[in-house]
């Protein structure tokens, strides 16, 4: 394929893939552009609202359980054995005559100390049955009137309560209800577990001080599994802090505590919002919701990353989208350039067999039924209306040339005609029998070559014999004047020959160079072959050619009456016509030397 | 054209390749669970120290995403007993094995064959005579050592006789530890006059103990240098009657030793991160068995708690480990 060509196709082609890719890729990147912030910031959005929602109900959770916890603590703290028991030892005894002036406990001590400390046990026992998250359950009023749980439980003997944080925070607290932090339960002997302790003051009825406590320590099993079953994404968490942002829960509690992970909880309560958002490569959403009941703080962790995960899907997937709209739009594009250049190109190929001629070749295939199609259909009706147009004209030209041919033919010479009968009329008038004879048969063979109008060419053979008829007619006309000799070589008799072209050159010799000359002349015809030519020489011996009138031998005026009326103009014009440029006439002359014409002919040739 | 075409096309298909692996690398960014085989010297869930470390290696390995197998000899002194589990472990043909070598020499060749067999091998706690491991999480012991001499340093004046309660002698961590209680007492070094031997035993720390008070009836500080030695001193000396008398400062926190503090016989102790430990351990294994960045040695970390700072809530924290039940061994 002509780099020419390669050129103007691949610029059609070019423009529509860069069309399309131009088209697809902004449209793809647009996308992008204007999608993805915008599905970053719904990504934060949303877990920022699932993280609030998920705090609200884990708030929601915890105030409805300490609720519970709070209302059985009354429940308990309400019940009037619970300070008879723990004061017990104040107003029994000898203190009993104290409290004889109140007759609404007149007959309160009248029950065996024995007698509530069953009933208040029984009382605990059926609770801590009932609830397994209850770590520990118990009534105090100092290091001897006491009981936990079961009442088998002791007081820790190097443990004053009231030095304990939880204590004293609680009796002082407005209500006489207060809930603790996380904190290890070092009152109840042996225990040491870490708990959260609600505690409400119970009142000596007598003072109405506050100097009992009940307290209900709750273990972590509600609180953790609260926290863990509220997914915050694969790897996120809930925590939870105290008003003082002491940590009530954490699921790394331990790692927290021993300081081997930090938690970002100065800024949960100092951020003044209901989120933010930490920096880092492990970028994370903290979402708060504060307890108005219990004053603790829920906090939703989610990390960045795993949210952003869906954010990265996206963006993968259009990525792979993009890709995917670019490669068939780069394959489309192809397709539909090579559906509009092959054909072109077919076109143009075709073009440059018509323009050499090979018009066999030119016709397209045309499969398409588009536009193109009918450009194809155009073209190959047009290829076969001007292959028509040039078969008629090269038909019309043979004919024409026939017909010329025809026209340039030389006929026998009337006056020759009448000349040659006048001759033998006279010889025979003369008894010349043997010669009339001789003269009517060469006549005859003549007439025979000339009249057969069917053949355009004949042998050599025939060719020489006749102008052999012609010189021995001449012969005897003028006797002694003319000599002539003809020879033709061997191998060639059979050669094609376009009929009549030697006679008119053998009359011109007679006439032009033998008849002028004093005495004899002599006419030679020769016939051989030269190469892939064959050469055929008329010589004469007569007064020959000026310079001038060599160079206007081929004239086409030049018409002489004597002559039989085709000149050599005609016999050069056939002989061009029929072989070509090639072939032809070529005269040599001299004064009063005589002239040589050499006809070349191709040597073989067929008709 | 169609060589161009054809090009194209390549370089289309060679970007969507990439993309596809970039898409499998990401979603295989997605941690597959490894498994971990971890050896303690004992799992004893009355022991605070070995189920605190349990906890930790637990809560690591749901953390990241371990498949943990934790398996024990029945005794701390049973050695053999942990080198069968250790064989064991290796034909388990784990992504890595964590050991608490029993024993310094007697777990050595053992280890040895997890470190034949190309297993990544994580010392916690305790290693071996051999560098073997690849990781090792233990408390520094020199460190905690400097931690009783700095208590020590409180509680003594000029002239009072320091005598030193140790566990097992040439052991590294005795060795340690005492190294760090003499560099951090720094001249009153001088006042240690007796360093005694317990043998990780209450009965044997008990009876050196009751000799040296013996030895040295005007002793004014005794350290302790584990669990065995501290719990063994204490009774010795409330069985003289004498714990008013003598400052005593302990090591790691079990129940007793709390008590002991709260009681005011001690009247410190330093204390060991054993939920550190554990977690730590199965941790560097994970970040060894995936080829992330991990540390040949970490201290895992100890603490000094006073009778009076013992009710803060700081001090709280190193001494009961806060251990969510799903962690519990």
């Amino acid at each position: 394929m002509a780099k020419h060509n390669f050129l103007s196709s691949v610029s059609i082609k070019k423009s529509i893939m860069q069309s399309f890719l131009v088209l697809v890729i902004s449209t793809v990147v647009s996308f992008l552009v204007v999608s993805l912030p915008s599905t970053s910031h719904a990504v934060i959005r949303n877990s920022i609202d699932y993280g609030l929602r998920v705090n609200g109900l884990i708030n929601d959770e915890i105030d409805s359980y300490i609720a519970y916890m709070e209302n059985i603590a009354t429940f308990v703290a309400e019940d009037e054995d619970i300070p008879r028991y723990l004061f017990y030892s104040l107003y029994a005894g000898e203190n009993k005559d104290k409290i004889l002036g109140n007759s609404n406990y007149s007959a309160v001590y009248d029950i065996d100390r024995e007698s509530l400390f069953i009933r208040i046990t029984d009382q605990f026992r059926v609770l801590m049955r009932s609830r397994t998250d209850i770590a520990n359950i118990g009534i105090i009023y100092d290091e001897e009137n006491y009981i936990f749980n079961d009442g088998a439980d002791r007081i820790n003997p190097n443990i004053s309560p009231d030095t304990l944080h939880w204590v004293r925070e609680t009796k002082q607290a407005v209500g006489g209800v207060s809930l603790s932090a996380s904190h290890v339960q070092n009152l109840v002997a042996d225990d040491y577990r870490w708990v959260i302790t609600l505690s409400r003051v119970i009142r000596n009825p007598y003072t109405n001080e506050r100097q009992g406590l009940f307290f209900i320590d709750l273990n972590y099993d509600t609180i953790s599994n609260l926290c863990e079953k509220s997914a915050m994404g694969e790897y996120g968490y809930v925590f939870i802090l105290d008003a003082a942002g002491n940590v009530i829960y954490h699921p790394k509690q331990q790692l927290l505590y021993t300081g081997l992970i930090e938690e970002e909880i100065d800024k949960v309560l100092s951020c003044g919002e209901d989120y933010f958002i930490t920096d880092g490569r492990d970028g994370c959403l903290y979402t708060m919701s504060v307890s108005d009941k219990t004053g603790w703080t829920v906090v939703g962790v989610s990390y960045l990353d795993e949210m952003m995960e869906t954010r990265r899907w996206i963006t993968w997937t259009f990525f792979l989208t993009a890709v995917v709209l670019v490669s068939v739009a780069v394959l489309l594009s192809g397709f539909l350039a090579d559906r509009i250049t092959l054909p072109i190109l077919k076109l143009r190929e075709s073009m440059r067999e018509v323009e050499k001629g090979n018009f066999e070749k030119a016709s397209v295939v045309v499969t398409e039924k588009n536009e193109i199609g009918s450009l194809g259909n155009s073209f190959n009706l047009m290829t076969r209306k001007i292959q028509e147009l040039m078969a008629q004209n090269v038909e019309e030209q043979k004919e024409k040339r026939k017909i010329e041919l025809r026209a340039l033919q030389s006929q026998i010479n009337p006056h020759f005609l009448y000349n040659t009968l006048d001759s033998i009329i006279w010889m025979a008038e003369s008894g010349e029998n043997e010669e009339v004879v001789q003269m009517t048969a060469a006549l005859a063979t003549m007439m025979r070559q000339s009249f057969n109008n069917k053949a355009e060419i004949v042998s050599l053979e025939a060719e020489i014999e006749h102008v052999e008829s012609y010189l021995m007619i001449q012969k005897m006309r003028y006797m002694d004047k003319l000599n002539f000799s003809v020879s033709l070589e061997e191998g060639i008799r059979e050669c094609p020959i376009v009929k009549l072209v030697l006679q008119p050159l053998v009359e011109n010799a007679i006439y032009h160079g033998i008849r002028y000359k004093n005495g004899s002349g002599t006419v030679r015809v020769s016939a051989k072959r030269e190469g892939e030519e064959i050469h055929i020489t008329v010589e004469d011996d007569g007064v020959g050619m000026s310079e001038q009138a060599l160079q206007h031998i081929f004239d086409e005026h030049k018409v002489n009456y004597n002559s039989n009326g085709v000149g050599v103009y005609n016999v050069e014009r056939r002989l061009k016509l029929y072989y070509g440029n090639a072939y032809g006439l070529f005269y040599e002359s001299e004064r009063n030397r005589g002239t040589r014409v050499l006809m070349k002919i191709p040597g073989g040739m067929e008709s | 054209m169609k060589k161009r075409m054809r090009e194209a096309l390549i370089i289309i298909l060679l970007g969507c390749i990439g993309l596809l692996w970039g898409w499998t690398a990401y979603v295989q960014d997605r941690e597959e669970p490894i498994d971990v085989i971890y050896i303690p010297k004992i799992i004893d869930d009355t022991n605070e120290f070995w189920s605190s470390l349990l906890a930790g290696a637990k809560m690591a390995a749901q953390e990241y995403n371990v498949n943990l197998r934790i398996v024990a000899a029945e005794s701390e002194l049973d050695y053999e007993g942990q080198n069968e589990w250790i064989l064991w472990a290796v034909e388990q043909k784990p992504d890595a094995i964590m050991i608490s070598a029993c024993d310094y020499n007697g777990t050595l060749t053992a280890a040895r064959k997890v470190k034949e067999s190309g297993i990544p091998l994580i010392f916690v706690d305790s290693n071996v005579e051999e560098p073997l491991e690849d990781c090792m999480v233990s408390t520094d012991n020199f460190i905690a050592g400097t931690r009783l001499g700095e208590l020590a340093k409180q509680m003594i004046s000029d002239g009072t006789k320091i005598a030193v309660v140790s566990h097992v002698k040439n052991s590294s961590t005795a060795k340690e530890r005492m190294d760090g209680i003499a560099y951090a007492l720094d001249e009153s070094a001088g006042q240690i006059v007796q360093v005694v031997y317990g043998d990780s035993d209450y009965a044997q720390a008990q009876r050196v103990t009751s000799e040296l008070l013996n030895d040295y009836p005007d002793i004014g500080l005794i350290i302790a240098t584990n669990e065995y030695s501290a719990v063994g001193a204490v009774r010795a000396v409330k069985n003289a009657g004498r714990q008013n008398e003598i400052a005593m400062i302990g090591f790691d926190n079990s129940i007793e030793q709390v008590q002991f503090l709260e009681e005011g016989i001690l009247d410190g102790i330093v204390v060991q991160k054993s939920f550190n430990m554990g977690y730590l351990g199965v941790q560097q294994a994970a970040a060894i068995v995936r080829g992330e960045p991990y540390q040949r040695y970490i201290d895992s970390g100890s603490a000094a708690i006073t009778v009076e700072n013992m009710q803060e809530p700081e001090s709280q924290k190193l001494l009961f480990p806060f251990i969510q039940e799903e962690y519990q061994y």
